[in-house]
Parts: C-alpha cells; sequence; structure tokens
C-alpha cells in the first residue's frame, strides 16, 4: 500500500522538523492549524536606541527612527510581545546606555525575557549599527549582530537585522525583509506597484494604460510574474526588479493567466484556453507545456502548489455544483484521474494559496458568506475549515508570507479596497495602502533568505 | 417504424456511444471543445452603424456560461452574416458583473467567450476566424452596483476585423 509508507515518512519528515526546531534555545513551535491557537510570545524588552556621539541632540530623530522600525517588526513578527506594555520610566531607559552589559537584577521585577540594546555611529551617508539581545533566563548575550550602509537605505538595514534575530528565534523565514506585490487603479488601467510589508517604501513596477493584474513573485524574490494586455490579448509576463525588460511567458491564443511558480522554481502552473476551455496547465518559463491537469466542461483557475512541488490546489465550478469550490490534484497524475474537491461549505470558494511551510496541508482562501466574502483555512487532506475573519466588510484573496503565520490580503467597504496583512492566528488587520486608488490582488514575495 | 428496426437503431447508437467511450483511454479530449488555433493580426474595430444591429451584445445569467434561449436568435443572424461576409474576422469579448472573485471571473468571461464562439461555428462559421478575450468584471459597461447594471454587465461583445 501505498499511503501508509507516505505517512510514515511525512511522520519521519515532521519528527526531523520537530527535533531541528527544538534545538533553537527559544524556539516558539507554532503551527498553523484548523482549530485557533495562539502560542505564548516571547516576552521582549525593546530599549531605545543611541548614538554613539559626543552629543545625542542631533540623533534624536534618527534614534526614534531607527527604534520605530525595529519596534513594529518585533510586534508583527508573529514570535515576540513587547515588553513591559507601559512605558519604562527614565532610569530603565538609562540602561540602554551602556551597550556592554545589562545588570540582569534590575530586570528580574519586570518579568521581561529578553532585553535589547542598540547604538548607531553615522559617518557622513554612512550608518552603523550595532544590535545585542540579552537573555534573562542564562543572563547572557543571546544575539549579536552589526550592520552599515547608507542612510538611505535605513530601513533595509533595521529590517535585516531584526529579521535575524526573528529567525535565530523562530527557525523558520521572517517577514521583516520582505516584499508585497499588488495591483493599484487609475481610471480604468491597472498596475503592478510593490512595497516593503510594513507599508513603506511603494513604487511603480509596470507602466501602462491597460491592465496589468495578479502578481506573483519568482522563487529568488528579484521578478514577478503577472498577466497584462499590453499586447490586446491576456498574456503571462515577468519582469524583473531592476530592469525595464518584460519578458512574455505564455501567449497562447484565448486565456493566458493566473501564473503560479513552483516551490522549486522550475515550474509555472497557470489556467490556458487554447484547447477551447480554461484549463489547469503545468508550464515552463519559455510557455512549453509540461502537463495538462484538468480535462472538464467547467471553468478552472486560480492554481496554488503545495509545498510538494506536485499537488495543486485550484478552483473549479465542475462537478454540476455550478458554483466555484476548490479542488486538489497531483499534476503528475493521470489524465483519468478526477480532481479531489476538498471545500463542502459554502457555495462560493475561490483565491486559494497554500501554506508554503514544508509538509503543511493548510490553504488558505476566499469564501463568500452572504455579500460578504471572508478569508478560511482549510486542511487539504481532511477537509476541516476555520473562518478566519467576520468583519462586515470583505476580505478576499489571501496570500501566505513565507513565514507560513501571516497572509497579505484585500478589504473592501464601499467599494474602495486597500491591502492589510494579518497573523492568522489572531486575525487582526494591519493596514498597508491608504484608499486613494483601489488597491488589490496583493502577493507576498520571498524571505530574503532564499534570495542568498 | 416498426419496433425491430428501433431496437437496431439503439444498438447501432449504444455501440457508438462505446466507441466514443473507448476512444477517450487514446489522447484525450473534452466533448464540445473547439481549439484556439491562431491570434490573429488584424486590427479590430467595434461593428460599422450599419450592422450593429446584427452585433448586439449577448448577455448571461449569473454565473453561467451557456447561451440563453432568448439570445439563440442573435446569433444565428451574425452566423449568417458572417457566413455571407467571409473575409471579416471576428473578436468575441467576454465581461462578468462585479460579484465573485476577479480570477474566477476572468476564467468565467473567457467562457462566454468560447461558448459563443461554439454556438457560432456550430451554425457553420469556421473556428478559425473567431477568437476570443476575456476582461472578467475590469470592463463593465454600467459601473453601477445593482441587479440591473449586473445584468448589463454580464455580456459578449463583438469586435471586427478583415
Amino acid at each position: 500500500m501505498k499511503t501508509p509508507t507516505m505517512k510514515n515518512l511525512l511522520f519521519i519528515v515532521f519528527f526531523i522538523i520537530n527535533l531541528v526546531y527544538c534545538s533553537y534555545l527559544f524556539s516558539a513551535e507554532v503551527e498553523i492549524t484548523i482549530s485557533k491557537q495562539i502560542e505564548r510570545k516571547t516576552r521582549l524588552t525593546l530599549l531605545p536606541f543611541y548614538a554613539q556621539a559626543k552629543s545625542q541632540s542631533e540623533f534624536i530623530i534618527l534614534a526614534k527612527e531607527i527604534f520605530a522600525i525595529a519596534e513594529f517588526d518585533f510586534k508583527h513578527s508573529g514570535y515576540f510581545q513587547l515588553w513591559p506594555e507601559e512605558k519604562l520610566p527614565e532610569k530603565a531607559l538609562d540602561q540602554a546606555k551602556d551597550f556592554e552589559n545589562l545588570n540582569f537584577d534590575f530586570w528580574l521585577d519586570y518579568g521581561t525575557e529578553m532585553v535589547t540594546k542598540g547604538i548607531f555611529e553615522v559617518s557622513g551617508d554612512n550608518i552603523t549599527i550595532k544590535f545585542r539581545v540579552f537573555d534573562m533566563a542564562s543572563r547572557s548575550i543571546y544575539f549579536e549582530d552589526a550592520i552599515s550602509g547608507s542612510q538611505s537605505k535605513l530601513r533595509s538595514l533595521v529590517h535585516t537585522i531584526t529579521a535575524n534575530l526573528i529567525e535565530k528565534v523562530s527557525g523558520r523565514p521572517s517577514i521583516a525583509t520582505t516584499k508585497i506585490a499588488y495591483v493599484a487603479q487609475t481610471g480604468s488601467a491597472k498596475n503592478i506597484y510593490i512595497m516593503d510589508y510594513d507599508g513603506y517604501n511603494h513604487f511603480q513596477f509596470t507602466f501602462d494604460d491597460t491592465i496589468n493584474v495578479d502578481p506573483e513573485w519568482n522563487r529568488e524574490g528579484n521578478a514577478v510574474l503577472y498577466m497584462s494586455y499590453i499586447q490586446t490579448y491576456p498574456f503571462i509576463y515577468m519582469k524583473k526588479l531592476n530592469a525595464d525588460k518584460i519578458n512574455l511567458i505564455s501567449g497562447k491564443p484565448g486565456l493566458n493567466a493566473f501564473p503560479a511558480v513552483s516551490p522549486d522554481g522550475q515550474k509555472i502552473a497557470c489556467t490556458l484556453s487554447f484547447n477551447g476551455n480554461p484549463e489547469i496547465y503545468v508550464i515552463d518559463f519559455y510557455g512549453n507545456v509540461i502537463k495538462r491537469v484538468t480535462w472538464t466542461p467547467s471553468v478552472e483557475n486560480s492554481p496554488t502548489w503545495a509545498p510538494d512541488n506536485q499537488t495543486l490546489a485550484f478552483v473549479s465550478d465542475m462537478g454540476g455544483t455550478g458554483r466555484p469550490q476548490i479542488y486538489v490534484k497531483n499534476y503528475l497524475a493521470g489524465d483519468d484521474i478526477d480532481p479531489r474537491r476538498i471545500t463542502f461549505s459554502g457555495n462560493y470558494n475561490s483565491s486559494p494559496d497554500w501554506s508554503p511551510i514544508p509538509g503543511s496541508n493548510i490553504i488558505v482562501y476566499t469564501s463568500l458568506y452572504g455579500r460578504n466574502s471572508e478569508i478560511c483555512i482549510v486542511d487539504a487532506n481532511t477537509g476541516d475549515y476555520r473562518r478566519v475573519t467576520t468583519s462586515l466588510e470583505s476580505e478576499e484573496d489571501p496570500s501566505w508570507a513565507p513565514d507560513g503565520i501571516h497572509i497579505t490580503y484585500t478589504i473592501t467597504q464601499n467599494y474602495k479596497s486597500d491591502i492589510y496583512f494579518m497573523d492568522i492566528r489572531d486575525g487582526v488587520p494591519v493596514k498597508l495602502t491608504s484608499s486613494k486608488n483601489n488597491c488589490s490582488s496583493s502577493a507576498w514575495g520571498p524571505s530574503y533568505k532564499k534570495t542568498k | 417504424m416498426n419496433l425491430k428496426k428501433q431496437l437496431l437503431n439503439f444498438g447501432v447508437l449504444g455501440l457508438a456511444i462505446t466507441m466514443l467511450a473507448g476512444c477517450q483511454a487514446g489522447p484525450k479530449k473534452v466533448k464540445g471543445d473547439i481549439p484556439l488555433t491562431v491570434i490573429p493580426s488584424g486590427q479590430f474595430v467595434s461593428p460599422p452603424e450599419e450592422y450593429k444591429h446584427i452585433f448586439k451584445n449577448i448577455y448571461f445569467d449569473y454565473d453561467k456560461s451557456d447561451i440563453r434561449a432568448d439570445m439563440e436568435g442573435n446569433l444565428v443572424q451574425i452566423a449568417e452574416w458572417l457566413k455571407t461576409n467571409a473575409q471579416v474576422l471576428l473578436k468575441v469579448e467576454g465581461h462578468c458583473d462585479e460579484r465573485g472573485s476577479d480570477e474566477y471571473n476572468l476564467a468565467l468571461g473567457e467562457r462566454r467567450s468560447l461558448s459563443v464562439r461554439r454556438f457560432l461555428v456550430e451554425q457553420g462559421v469556421d473556428s478559425a476566424r473567431i477568437t476570443t478575450v476575456s476582461f472578467g468584471e475590469e470592463r463593465p459597461a454600467n459601473p453601477g452596483h445593482d441587479e440591473a447594471a449586473w445584468a448589463e454587465n454580464r455580456r459578449c461583445e463583438f469586435k471586427l476585423a478583415q
């Protein structure tokens, strides 16, 4: 029998992953499951940053800026609780001035688990930041990092330091250095934009007056695939972040849409209709068909890859329901193997995105409840699902962050839409765009670790 | 027709169905799908004023792509016109109303275009003359947010080229 062997194998993989996780001193075991579960976070005291200079006064604003960037990163890391909740008294803040040592006894009363110290030095346009984290339990330095670069790259420098700490604590990719691609509307034109995960450094990525939608990152995080009508018909293109050249990926007759890059970065799942009906295909980066996946008289769209590089989830209105539901199929399975339906609640389920964490069966998707759509997660193996959002607005089109904890998604209110992110365990929305243009279709880019 | 002949017909039909089913094991094909083979290079424009009454929009029911009975007459007219004007190429633009996901609507719009194309091909128009493009919910004909607007937006429009 094939299934038990697979299960055993999966079990062993899980076991090894757990071992690796447990080896981290502060390893917070995070597993997104259908049941709502919030693990205890590590209490972190973030002390002010100080300039290594005779006079602090000219660096007050810079110090506050560094602090604000780091504070946001830790608050939204998924692993830390900033501590204490109330404001620290002067004598506690003064402790930040001694970068080398920590008075552990002083902090015992606060019940904190980690205390940070940061100093920086400015020389011309250049800035050097040193960061140190003390562990209260072992009374030792837990983490140390230093980084230098142009002040114009300040946000990215701070994000790199915070990401290194978060990744040491969690054993997972951090979102602190990631980017999010999204679509913004100007008149009847739609273009792709890119921003940092915290809503800073927005920049326009495509520049024409047609429709450019459905961004998807390549695995290296240095290019975005998308669908555009720039050549009249809906084709799939790819463009690098630092280049102007647009590469056509798939330009077959009919619809070429919804590109989804496999976790190994080698293949693209998408919808093509050149055979006379919108079906799921797997193609290469030159648009050659590797495999046709579905054979139905219905509509198939929005494929997403499981971490195994083989299983696809996608939307279809097959099966006589006349309404979109989510199905899964291994793309290498025979043509006569029917896709397996995994959503049975609600009559309009769409926009699936499979968790990037190896071994995960969790798919985040959009489900229609009355007039509003809501974010849900479903276990692709069991079909167990949970509704994540319950607001009166419409939440839709979720995309996982590389940490498998956060998602970016769209909230629409009074026909105006904006991009948000949330920790899927607490469901608290963090707004990233402001309603000037309708923003939608956000896609979370990979973590910088993978780009190294 | 006597009973024996009827039974014989049934038998032949049954055999044909079995053979068709058997064919599925070979190179697979979904019944009714007519492949799109070329991307026409011509410049497509709205139908000239004198033919506008023929190339009227085709409307659809919510979340449906099959041709409504009340739209068949229009399509038969279009097919006849295309057969007498054999040099003209047709582009069928599929659209949806704003409800549902952008992505699903893009695929649904394509399917609406392909339904219209299939109907015209069944009327005898050469499939190579008809191309499709879906705009999903991106190009509403009516910007409203009620059923009247939605009904106008679930449509296929026609463009012509020589």
